[in-house]
């Protein structure tokens, strides 16, 4: 097993008590940045390859040296929303190990020169709110927050702040908007957050696992992180895997883990024995993958390279009984009802497609509504204002272009090809 | 200026402007909904996708800059089916109800669909239905037909800063809703909304199932409410149908776009006030003497005598007339030696100045104030025994119409040109018809001083004569003719309609 960066609760169970995080080297990274210039921390997260945990794996060190240099108010965000279906890691840092997350954004905002922190959690999660709310009452008290930050003149405020509950909101400048108190409807870009973010400042926006992972990377050194995983895909990574596993959980793996591994050690194999028939790898955004990718390493590049992406890291398995036309059809509902309705193509084309899978689901497909779904998809990708209609088309295509013959005897047999399929409950 | 390239040929553009804008400067149409000049960029119908070169995807015209050495394609293959893509998206959920829709025939929708749209639905699903809505006293709300491009609600947003729309729900679902019906009821600015936008979803409740907007002629000109000089188009209504055989020749005015002053929108006041010319009861349509009607020659021979008796004279001209008219009588009164005055606008009736409605309720008072003209009211002395009083539709104010209706009474030879029977006309020995604004050509200058041309495009009758007819014959061969030597004597510049355009030109 290797060492844990994140979860340290599997370390000290009482972690989340800031004496026991201190204990185990809490605040220490931040004492050591605060003695460094703040491009010397831009540049040590650089260093380590930290690439963003939210779905894009963005390098993060490269993002917060596009904030300006300027003395504008400047604002550090932390995507809490963890939307994307699948996926149940954030929580987890933030109700266990709370003091690591605060901290790495204390770092980050130094580095940005950001003196106000929100930390975006989405409303579903109120009692991890209520968890995180008491870590940063402690940090305040104990001087991690606040003003003159460990005598340093530093002066960083932390904020929280609850969504409602919309998956957009989870795309930075939806959920921007949505901070301010707007529709969340994301923004158009250019301007980029870091020219005009929140409040019309710049802004930077991480996910709770990236900056979770800052702390360490200073206390350490960059070269300690380098050491974790293969090359530009450095760290570890946590996979939350759910579906027809026998033991579905959150597991803090190296980067690049092998996907069996994933599978079969830490998750305990698939259900009743049988057969592994699609893997989703990094949330319901990430084209779905077979079998025969079992020995992929989990990481950003080897899942681009295989036509997928590491996203989220949440790992949905689907045994060989499930209906792959039943499940996409959940899936394409689900970005149906999330589409903000700003833009035409996914507004219109998102619940096109998911009343066309319903469809065939339901045995009333008709000939061409492959064909269909193919031409929809061209006219969605790409030519929206965020990524929702993007991450529908992947959820769609890639199982139509995996799955096809599955479609295909829908619509000719009004009937599914799996028999005794297993229930997909919404 | 840098260089770029637009469908493969090399154009020279200026710095700081978007694809789209650019492209509309140079007559390349890109299709779009949601922008507009006036507005600020939404970027959410996707209609304006071009090509350029070396981006991975397709770029909004209407929101990104140019850039040096651009390559933009607008009518690759690629980009038109991405309108194709785009109208076919919208048009899911749209109910096609043309023939029942009141922006038929000045449709972006339409017209757009006919250029790149497909001709067969691909969707077996059906449609989702909301009821058309009253929103306010005078706009209605049609959803069917929305394409969501949040014009009208930023039009709210922006420019009035008083909010009564917004949109409501998610994906699909997303339509337009009224949170503020009284608002909008007494918002001075709100019909624009009907002119912005692109689709027929927002209309006003007066013009619905009154005129399909094919069968009326469009003129472009200048709104005589104020002396803002806001740009109008006007719908006249030339061919009478058996449908609508009550309707006046002035069907609507909707506002007109003038993108030198930056001039997008015009308040309810100057947008309804088109029912002030269609009313016939009022209209002088015959010279009359002494109360009584007369024909031309007559008219004619007691203005011959009026102008040989030498003695003083006095010109009121009118901040409701246009340039050239005015300048008739500035002629005459040079030619005579006559004095000259104007009288002071007003009208009390209209809204307070706000935005773009201004305090002097006449379109051309600038021209007044150019030359230096002094008021009526300034007058020394009331003794003059010809006087020339120049009206049109619109008031003045109090003390000026009591000192020229005691002008008149004193006058041996007093002359009123006017549109319509007034106090003037009752009180003067002979009055003449003058054609109204939309009869005839002329140009206005307003507050910004600039000239801007009003097209007359229903033509006077037959015992209706311009002003410089009456008085110079056939020495000019039409307006165009006066306004030229206006602008050479008086503004020292060389002008003519080409050169006024549509848009004006700023003195």
């Amino acid at each position: 097993m290797s060492e844990y960066v994140l979860f340290k609760q599997l370390i000290d169970p009482d972690v989340r008590e800031l004496n026991h995080y201190i204990k185990l080297g809490g605040y220490e990274g931040l004492k050591k940045a605060l003695e460094m210039d703040p491009t010397a921390v831009v540049e040590e997260v650089k260093k380590s390859n930290l690439r963003g945990r939210g779905g894009a794996g963005f390098p993060c060190g490269l993002k917060w040296s596009f904030m300006p240099k300027d003395d504008r108010q400047k604002y550090f965000l932390c995507n809490a929303d963890e939307g994307e279906p699948g996926t149940f890691k954030d929580r987890y840092i933030m109700s266990e190990n709370p003091h690591q997350l605060i901290e790495g954004m204390v770092i980050g905002g130094f580095a940005m020169g950001a003196s106000v922190g929100y930390i975006y959690i989405r409303g579903e999660f109120k009692f991890i709110a209520d968890q995180l709310q008491k870590a940063v009452d402690e940090a305040y008290a104990a001087g991690y927050l606040g003003e003159n930050i460990l005598g340093s003149g530093f002066n960083f405020e932390l904020y929280l702040h609850l969504g409602a509950g919309a998956y957009i909101c989870g795309e930075e400048t939806g959920m921007i908007q949505s901070l301010e108190g707007c529709t969340g409807q994301p923004r158009l870009k250019p301007p980029f957050p870091a020219q005009v973010g929140v409040f019309g400042k710049p802004t930077t926006v991480n996910n709770v696992e990236t900056i979770a992972c800052v702390p360490d990377i200073i206390r350490k050194g960059a070269n300690w992180f380098l050491t974790i995983g293969p090359e530009r895909n450095n760290g570890t990574k946590i996979y939350a895997v759910s579906g027809h596993v026998n033991n579905p959980g959150v597991f803090e793996l190296p980067m690049g883990t092998p996907l069996r591994e994933i599978i079969f050690e830490h998750a305990g194999g698939i259900l009743d024995g049988k057969k592994v028939k699609a893997i989703i790898p990094g949330g319901s955004s990430a084209p779905v993958l077979g079998p025969e990718h079992l020995d992929i390493a989990m990481d950003f590049d080897s899942l681009k390279e295989a036509g997928s992406m590491l996203g989220s890291g949440a790992i949905i398995v689907m045994h060989e009984d499930t209906c792959i036309v039943e499940a996409f059809a959940r899936l394409a509902d689900f970005y149906a009802h999330e589409s903000c309705g700003q833009c035409t193509p996914c507004r219109e084309g998102t619940p096109w497609m998911a009343q066309i899978i319903r469809n065939i689901e339901n045995g009333d497909g008709r000939e061409g509504d492959i064909e269909l779904l193919y031409d929809i998809c061209v006219k969605i990708i790409g030519r929206t204002i965020c990524p929702l209609g993007d991450a529908a088309v992947f959820c769609v295509k890639g199982a139509l272009d995996r799955f096809r013959d599955e479609f295909e005897y829908h619509i000719q047999h009004k009937k599914c090809l799996v028999e005794n399929k297993v229930a997909i409950y919404g | 200026m840098i260089n770029i390239k637009i469908d493969n040929t090399e154009r020279s553009v200026e710095e700081g402007q978007t694809i789209l804008e650019v492209c509309r400067n140079l007559d390349i149409e890109i299709p779009h909904f949601c922008y507009h000049p006036g507005l600020s960029i939404a970027g959410n119908c996707r209609m304006c996708l071009v090509e350029v070169k070396g981006m991975p995807k397709l770029m909004t015209a209407c929101s990104t800059l140019v850039q040096k050495d651009m390559e933009v394609l607008t009518d690759s293959d690629l980009v038109k089916e991405a309108r194709r893509g785009v109208l076919e998206f919208i048009l899911l959920d749209h109910p096609v109800d043309c023939p029942i829709c009141d922006k038929s025939g000045e449709c972006d929708l339409q017209d757009y669909n006919f250029d790149y749209g497909i001709d067969k639905r691909r969707s077996i699903f059906p449609k989702e239905r909301h009821k058309v809505e009253k929103v306010s006293e005078k706009i209605y709300k049609n959803d069917n037909r929305c394409v969501l491009c949040t014009r009208c609600i930023r039009f709210l947003d922006e420019v009035t800063e008083t909010h009564e729309l917004t949109t409501v729900d998610r994906g699909a679902h997303t339509h337009i809703t009224c949170v503020d019906p009284e608002g909008l009821d007494n918002n001075p600015f709100a019909s624009n909304i009907s002119d912005i936008c692109p689709v027929g979803a927002l209309g006003l409740n007066e013009f619905r199932f009154q005129k399909r907007v094919w069968l009326t002629d469009h003129v472009r000109t200048i709104c005589q409410g104020c002396e803002a000089g806001c740009n109008l188009n006007v719908d006249l209504h030339t061919r009478q149908t058996a449908l609508d055989p009550n309707l006046g020749p002035v069907v609507r005015f909707i506002s007109a776009n003038n993108y030198s002053m930056r001039r997008f929108f015009i308040c309810d006041e100057g947008r309804y006030s088109y029912s002030n010319y269609n009313k016939t009861e009022e209209r002088l349509l015959h010279p009359e003497l002494d109360g009584e009607t007369v024909t031309t020659e007559e008219a004619g021979s007691f203005l011959k005598e009026a102008l040989s008796s030498k003695s003083a004279g006095a010109v009121v001209l009118s901040p409701l007339v246009s340039v050239e008219e005015n300048y008739a009588a500035i002629l005459l009164a040079e030619k005579m030696g006559y004095d000259l005055f104007r009288p002071s606008p007003y009208r009390k009736d209209l809204p307070e100045p706000a935005l773009f409605i201004e305090k002097v309720k006449a379109p051309n008072h600038n021209m007044m104030k150019l030359l230096e003209i002094p008021k009526v009211t300034d007058m020394e002395t009331s003794d003059y025994d010809v006087v020339l009083v120049l009206h049109s539709i619109g008031s003045i104010r109090d003390n000026s119409l009591v000192k020229i209706l005691s002008l008149l009474k004193r006058a041996k030879y007093s002359i009123v040109f006017e549109v319509e029977r007034s106090e003037f006309s009752e009180n003067t020995k002979l009055a003449l018809p003058a054609p109204m604004f939309l009869e005839e050509d002329g140009c206005f200058i307003n507050s910004g001083k600039r000239i801007q041309r009003s097209t007359g495009g229903l033509g006077y009758p037959e015992s209706v004569q311009p002003l410089w007819k009456w008085l110079f014959g056939k020495d000019f061969s039409g307006p165009e003719s006066l306004l030229r030597k206006f602008s050479k004597e008086k503004l020292g510049i060389e002008l003519d309609y080409d050169k006024i355009g549509q848009e004006g030109v700023e003195l």
